[in-house]
């Protein structure tokens, strides 16, 4: 057979009859060439590059605002958020966030944040701007007597300085050294051409202000007063016009390009030095947006590949390009009815050994981890599309086609199985200890404390708490427990009576009563746990799903009366969703499964 | 013919089992193929007529059922107006009869199918065996609509002016078909005057032996209209002996209907406690291919990629036809680790 060989990244021309080469969520690593790497031709390997899946979403926690802004952790090691315009604390184990204050709202733009070692300056674009006391998370709109500070879309840091630029002028300017004083003489304007400053981005000791045509590289030249230069001889002919484009690694800075001949070039520019790395395939998807002023962009680096990311929120698409091997694919998202859309990473940055980002749409934090193979749950498609076969213009008969892909690596390891299920068939007054019935899986329960007994097909009473433990094993950690909890009169609420299911002897599952209305909890034996109202029912019962897959524990709530499911705002809806999910690897193991309650 | 069970009530009051056929344009003239009554009494019986004081009531349905008295309880069906016509089929119940404590209520259950000849009892949901005969040969002409005759139970041998319809119903079957009340659903499908659904079970929600709730007939595919027609007027009152209608006539005993069971505190129960694996899907790749130069693509094929530990899995596709110009495309998406390294393809050229 012939090898259809697959060397490029992401290519689709502008005729598809050029080329079609889609590379989605896979990006390309190269393989050990004779040449390249050993100096012989004897060793190499038959295919010239391999094509690994991108890295998976694994929730680490939701923040109470949606659309995650920024993500940064202090060089002193506190880590901060901006969701909407909550500006949150966060917990580096549990990764939960405490509300330290608010920016600007109504804004959905990136945020960015800097620090200087002793305080944290946020900056959203508008004309204020905040701090936070890194000493004890003070948090505080900045007040400059002077007047210079006015706000900013961008702040970096650079020799004890923390650099600004001034929107919709061409200037920038700084604070005191290690101070968020500002002095009213110390600004400068970009100079080399007339255009306004864009953005500025600090690489390798040095000021990129990237101007609306034009970019020009200062550095720190120590003179007084304003204590930066222009570099000489570094005037750079590409400007930028996407602002939250810019992203720097090592010491390069990315940025999509605007210039006085055309714009929507994708810059790397080093040394003093741009170079252009989008493809014609990649500027003619671009050329097809509305608009390339709102892309955002950022860079992360995994498993020795370092990535420019490129989101265009618009156009709902998200580009990447590999800077090690010069090769883009498409990261992209899939929704429930397989629709692609950018990626949910809205932001990104390492916090300790893990690489964080941010949604764009609600205010989840996720890990980008290699080893997870979703995106929270759902599905990553992953798309290569091979070059044109040609065959001098005849025809060919494709008698098979075989793919050179790892096979056998997981899948089906777990099959569909009931491990527990009881349905309480008994005459009235049966102990629970005693209950068989032939039907049921998983018997006998036993007793952990307290008797309970079985009335009209259910476990209900006597007076008093009662436990009891399933014998029943589970195969593995990874599986659903389910239950109904049901009031036995709709009439009346009683109080303080509650039913329970525990799962891998850790995660807990409370309904309970309080006399007004009914309560669903879910918490986590030696840990967090939360509660949400779930008002009265009329009839029926609440039907109760815990979901327990590696580290995603997720609970939903649905009530036949009207079949409504719960939220976690406690509000009834008729589509399907979790009313509590946490992320804990507390239990890990499977454990064992309890139910138990207080009557 | 599978039967469900499929009623046309001919009346709410049996007492009145008479010209409101009419209004129904029921064909009972010609024929009827089932009988189906429901309908609750005192117990115990009565020792017989003629012995007042003792506890409990005796009935004497004459034109369908007659109990004769506690010795021999008979079903007497005729095919005309009157009683004092020959019945078509005449029977006992067994002796003695399943008894409810003191001043409850039994609760019958009767079907009777004139074509294959057959009577069903059921007393308070247990199946009474019903032995007698039949006469003359089916199928009979059962002339409900004579307009000249009234219908009656009896009640103590007295004609009363008819159960109330709180206490009983009576049906035909449209189309003609047999209620086999053997098939446990065809005992249930009954309702409250309250639409819900009332279990007719000794564990239901309307125990025997309990003040009995509004029963009637539920036409598989009914309308509200149908059930509103149905429906009786629910409760029920009983008087002692000689009160004023509704007269079911008891010898006062019958009153002390026992109070409705307590309900269970209000608490929460649990129930149906299931715990099920989440199956790891098997993956699978999935080949597609445009042969106009990339502008679109067939459906996609898919080929398994092996569980866990299958690493010979080879991932191939044959027969893929011809094309002057190909885009293989391969879509995955299963949560494991993957490596594309390309493919083969096995071609074979043409000469044009």
């Amino acid at each position: 057979m012939t090898r259809l060989a697959l060397s490029g990244g992401a290519y689709e021309t502008r005729s598809v009859i050029a080329a079609a080469q889609k590379c989605m969520n896979l990006y390309a690593e190269s393989l050990p060439t004779g040449n390249k790497y050993t100096g012989s031709s004897g060793i190499e390997e038959p295919a010239q590059f391999a094509y690994y899946p991108t890295p998976g979403l694994r929730r680490l926690n939701t923040l109470p605002q949606n659309g995650v802004r920024a993500i940064k952790q202090a060089t002193t090691g506190g880590i901060y958020a901006v969701a909407g315009s909550g500006v949150y604390r966060i917990d580096p184990s549990t990764w939960a966030g405490t509300l330290l204050g608010s920016v600007t709202t109504g804004h959905r733009t990136p945020v960015s944040m800097q620090d200087n070692g002793l305080m944290m300056a946020i900056v959203d674009g508008s004309p204020y701007g905040w701090s936070i006391d890194l000493t004890n998370d003070t948090f505080a709109q900045i007040a400059d007597p002077t007047g210079m500070f006015s706000g900013a879309d961008v702040v970096q840091y650079l020799d004890t300085y923390l650099l600004f630029n001034k929107p919709k002028t061409p200037q920038f300017y700084s604070s005191d050294s290690l101070s968020l004083k500002f002095d009213p003489l110390w600004f400068a304007n970009k100079q080399s051409f007339s255009d306004l400053l864009v953005t500025l981005a600090v690489a390798k000791r040095e000021i990129w202000l990237l101007g609306d045509r034009t970019s020009e590289v200062w550095y720190n030249s120590g003179k007084p007063d304003f204590t930066f230069e222009e570099q000489p001889g570094t005037f750079v002919d590409h400007g930028c016009c996407a602002k939250y484009s810019a992203a720097v690694y090592d010491n390069s800075v990315f940025w999509l390009s605007r210039d006085r001949q055309g714009r929507g070039f994708v810059i790397q520019g080093a040394g003093y030095q741009t170079k252009r790395i989008s493809t014609h395939a990649i500027e003619q998807e671009l050329a097809g947006y509305e608009t390339l002023n709102d892309a955002i962009g950022f860079c992360y680096g995994i498993a020795g590949h370092a990535f420019y990311v490129l989101t265009f929120p618009k156009a709902d698409r998200t580009w990447v390009y590999d800077i090690v091997t010069g090769l883009w694919h498409e990261w992209a998202w899939i929704d429930s009815n397989g629709d692609e859309h950018r990626h949910r990473a809205n932001c990104c940055y390492p916090v300790n050994d893990t690489i964080v980002v941010g949604d764009w749409q609600n205010g989840n934090l996720y890990a980008l981890d290699r080893n997870v193979y979703t995106d929270d749950g759902q599905p990553i498609k992953r798309v290569r599309a091979f070059p044109h076969i040609l065959n001098d213009g005849n025809r060919v008969f494709y008698r098979q086609f075989v793919a050179d892909i790892d096979t056998g690596t997981g899948g089906g390891e777990v099959i569909e199985q009931t491990l527990l299920r009881t349905t309480f068939t008994a005459s009235d007054n049966t102990l629970l200890q005693d209950y068989v019935f032939d039907a049921d899986v998983g018997l006998p329960w036993t007793v952990v404390s307290g008797t309970a007994h079985i009335v009209n097909n259910q476990l209900f009473g006597p007076t008093g708490a009662a436990e009891y433990r399933a014998t029943a094993l589970m195969a593995g950690p990874d599986y659903v427990l389910t239950f109904k909890a049901i009031p036995t009169d709709y009439g009346t609420v009683p109080e303080s009576v509650d039913v329970y299911a525990v799962a891998r002897s850790g995660y807990k599952v409370t309904i309970s009563a309080d006399g007004a209305q009914y309560w669903v909890q879910l918490a986590v034996i030696g840990g967090v746990s939360t509660s949400i109202a779930m008002g009265t029912i009329p009839s029926g019962h609440y039907a109760v799903t815990l979901r327990l897959q590696g580290e995603t524990i997720t609970l939903s709530v649905q009530r036949t009366s009207d079949s409504l499911w719960l939220r976690g705002d406690g509000v009834w809806a008729t589509s399907a969703s979790n009313a509590i999910t946490v992320n804990d690897d507390t239990h890990p193991a499977p454990g064992q499964v309890s139910i138990g309650g207080t009557w | 013919m599978a039967y469900d069970l499929q009623l046309v009530q001919i009346n709410t009051n049996l007492g009145g089992l008479n010209r409101a056929n009419t209004a129904w344009g029921l064909p009972v003239d010609t024929d009827f193929h089932t009988l189906l009554m429901s309908y609750w009494m005192c117990g115990p019986w009565h020792a017989g007529p003629g012995t007042p004081g003792s506890p409990g009531i005796w009935l004497s349905t004459t034109d369908f059922i007659d109990f004769t008295g506690v010795s021999s309880p008979s079903i007497i069906l005729t095919n005309q107006s009157r009683p004092s016509t020959t019945p078509i089929f005449s029977g006992d119940f067994p002796n003695p009869l399943p008894t409810a404590p003191l001043g409850c209520l039994l609760h019958f259950l009767v079907s009777v199918d004139t074509h294959a000849q057959i009577v069903q009892v059921y007393v308070n949901d247990q199946p009474v065996t019903v032995t007698g005969t039949w006469a003359g040969t089916p199928p009979y002409d059962f002339n409900v609509n004579d307009g000249s005759n009234v219908w009656q139970w009896n009640v103590s041998g007295v004609v009363s002016t008819g159960i109330h319809p709180a206490l009983g119903d009576a049906w035909i079957t449209n189309p003609p078909a047999f209620v086999d009340l053997s098939v446990v659903t065809n005992r249930r499908k009954f309702i409250s005057s309250t639409y819900t659904p009332v279990d007719l079970g000794d564990t239901g929600t309307a125990p025997f032996g309990y003040q009995p709730a509004l029963y009637m007939s539920v036409r598989p595919g009914g309308v509200p209209a149908d059930i509103l027609l149905n429906r009786g007027v629910g409760g029920g009152t009983w008087n002692v002996n000689g009160g004023t209608p509704p007269s079911f006539q008891t010898d006062g005993v019958c009153l002390a209907i026992p109070p409705p069971p307590p309900r269970p505190p209000a608490g929460l129960a649990l129930d149906d406690v299931m715990v099920r694996t989440i199956p790891t899907p098997p993956c699978q790749i999935f080949l597609s291919w445009s042969d106009d130069r990339g502008h679109s693509y067939g459906s996609p094929v898919g080929q398994p990629m092996g569980s866990l530990g299958e690493y010979r899995t080879f991932c191939q596709w044959a027969r893929l036809g011809y094309a002057r110009d190909r885009i293989f495309k391969l879509e995955w998406s299963c949560p494991r680790p993957t490596a594309l390294q390309g493919g083969w393809v096995e071609l074979t050229a043409a000469k044009t």
